[in-house]
């Protein structure tokens, strides 16, 4: 029997994942657990290895295709072997049939050829794997149960018709329907169809944008995440929360002095003290001291976590990601860092689970590496703020009327004008800065 | 006893002169673990030792004379360690078990087979695991009468056997 390959739960309230590339094609020779395809949800991408070692025999979703998750991918069976081949027992006339099922309930008298509806395990497990309808099958057990051999003999004398096309459960079959559709053919649809809603159809976010015509230039085709990304930044910035920004700049010398003084200590336990860390030490410490931006929007009220999922945005080559450090007030500088040097390694090599990418409550961007002085970043939803941190410089400052050089960094707020003010934005701006330029 | 730990063996008084049969010639050993399968079938499996073993035997054979049934007789022979993989195996093959013990039925040692076949054979069962044992009563009387009454014997394990082969 070949080895189906299932469309995975890729985490929890993950319903749904793309094919973003086969890495083998149908009649390679796969070994178990060898990466087998790449898939990718609402933000991660994701190798899924093969289930078993032989050759792939089919594949029924394409690159590109979005299906739910339980759907069959392919298929993996034997060189040679018939995606559609049964180990089915001979086929015995039908009238056979009849006549042995006559002797088999004049044998037991405690059948009464009417199923039950009682299955033991190991007749529920036959049933599953012959797809048999138990009705149809007579039972002689006791109260005219189906036993276990009641299967054995009806699998021994099933009439060929039945047994050529048995009905295949929904996870056997390629998907199909509009469920099943690919998400670049949404894109694709004709304005036509798009400019007119059927009532049936679910609204898509994106109006659909034409190719230019007439200039020279190459088309990049949409990828899982830049799509998602895409989809997000609109609805976040156009469609949900009046965006408002307020920059501080910071004095790092403490912190500085403090990185200087612990880094190496905390590379002995194989760990890279990042000035992230003390940035998302300080946004934690605000924002228990600032509830109103650890918080939600609802149509009922606002809603202030109690706890602080912290989102880290990590650049990718081909886009960007967000891990969530779960539980964050719950760590110290140690953890924080650990956590941070865990979680950009693993964004960076693909290998995030979906479920470490939501459930955020406050996300950090620090652009600052790539030299951004500042920046207003778009809010993740349904979070509040989202703290952009710039590039860390020395700069000329006057103190007590003298200049001195300190280094600085520009720290903006970005929050969602429905749930803070101004002042409330400023005061956990703050509550930072003064963790950070009083760091110890 | 050629094993190098201490061995309990549980000799039945009651099968003296009562079991007969062949022995080999010359030196042979009986291994201690594995179980033996004393019959073999395909209706349902029957799990037993010392003397309810060899009850079990004549049960089997009084039910395939009379009923028909084909029934595979396990001897457990070694009770600690039991032979998981025999008794698996038997059951993967009838999906059918009955344990036959003569001791109390509550806390007896039968309990302990059904138990490993609920746990670990559960998906290949197509009945209940039954017991027979003696019952609930202080084991064991003095009496003739009453030691029938309180101990299995072949006509029980027969009437034990045609039941669950019902089910």
């Amino acid at each position: 029997m070949p080895t189906k390959v299932i469309m995975p739960q890729l985490g929890e309230s993950v319903v749904e994942g793309t094919v973003s590339r086969w890495l083998k094609n149908v009649g390679d020779t796969v070994i178990e657990f060898e990466p087998l395809l790449e898939v990718s949800t609402d933000k991660v991408d994701t190798e899924i290895p093969s289930p078993s070692s032989g050759t792939l025999l089919d594949i029924y979703v394409q690159a590109g295709q979005t299906v739910e998750r339980g759907v069959l991918l392919a298929l993996i069976g034997d060189a040679g072997e018939q995606p559609t081949s049964s180990d089915e027992p001979q086929a015995v006339a039908p009238q056979q049939l009849a006549s042995a099922q006559k002797t088999n309930s004049a044998a037991h008298n405690g059948g009464n050829g009417t199923y039950s509806g009682h299955v033991t395990p190991v007749v529920a497990r036959m049933a599953a794997e012959h797809q048999l309808d138990l009705a149809k099958i007579p039972g002689t057990g006791r109260d005219g149960r189906v036993t276990k051999k009641d299967v054995e003999a009806y699998l021994e004398s099933r009439p060929s018709s039945e047994k050529v096309e048995p009905e295949l459960a929904p996870w056997e079959k390629p998907g199909s329907g509009d469920l099943f559709k690919s998400t670049s053919e949404y894109g694709a649809e004709p304005p036509s169809v798009a400019t007119k809603p059927a009532a049936s159809a679910p609204q898509r976010v994106h109006p659909v944008e034409p190719i230019p015509q007439g200039t020279a230039g190459e088309l990049v085709p949409l990828s899982a995440m830049r799509k998602a990304i895409a989809e997000h930044m609109v609805r976040s910035k156009l469609q949900t929360s009046p965006h408002v920004t307020t920059v501080f700049e910071i004095d790092l010398t403490n912190v500085l002095k403090h990185r200087e003084a612990n880094k190496e200590s905390f590379a002995r336990q194989g760990i890279n003290l990042t000035l992230t860390a003390y940035f998302a030490a300080a946004t934690i410490k605000a924002l228990q001291a600032n509830r109103y931006l650890n918080a939600q929007w609802t149509n009922e009220g606002i809603y202030l976590h109690n706890t602080v999922h912290l989102g880290m945005a990590v650049a990718l080559d081909d886009g960007l990601i967000v891990p969530v450090i779960k539980n964050a007030q719950d760590l110290n500088l140690t953890g924080l860092a650990r956590a941070i040097n865990d979680l950009s390694t693993r964004a960076r090599a693909k290998q995030l689970k979906p479920d470490e990418v939501q459930g955020g409550t406050f996300t950090i961007s620090n652009h600052g590496v790539s030299g951004s002085l500042f920046a207003t970043p778009i809010i993740n939803q349904p979070q509040v703020g989202i703290l952009g941190v710039g590039v860390v410089e020395k700069r000329v400052k006057v103190i007590d009327d003298m200049i001195a050089i300190r280094p600085c960094v520009y720290i903006t707020l970005t929050f969602d004008h429905r749930v803070a003010d101004g002042a409330t934005g400023d005061a956990f701006m703050l509550t930072l800065k003064d963790a950070l330029e009083n760091w110890a | 006893m050629r094993d190098p730990n201490p061995v309990l063996f549980f000799e039945p008084k009651k099968g003296y002169r009562a079991i007969k049969g062949d022995v080999p010639d010359s030196e042979y050993t009986v291994p201690i673990g594995p179980a033996r399968v004393a019959r073999e079938g395909r209706d349902l499996s029957v799990f037993a030792y010392g003397m309810m073993a060899h009850y079990t035997a004549l049960a089997a054979e009084k039910v395939a004379r009379e009923d028909g049934l084909d029934v595979e007789v396990i001897d457990l022979r070694t009770l600690l360690p039991v032979d998981k993989m025999t008794i698996l195996a038997s059951v993967r093959k009838t999906g059918k078990a009955l344990v036959v013990h003569e001791d109390n039925f509550t806390m007896g040692y039968g309990a302990e087979i059904a138990a490993i076949i609920a746990d670990e054979g559960f998906e290949y069962l197509d009945g209940p695991v039954k017991r027979l044992a003696g019952p609930d009563i202080p084991a064991m009387p003095y009496s003739h009468p009453m030691q029938e009454f309180f101990m299995p014997n072949p006509d029980k394990i027969a009437d034990a056997m045609r039941e669950l082969a019902r089910y």
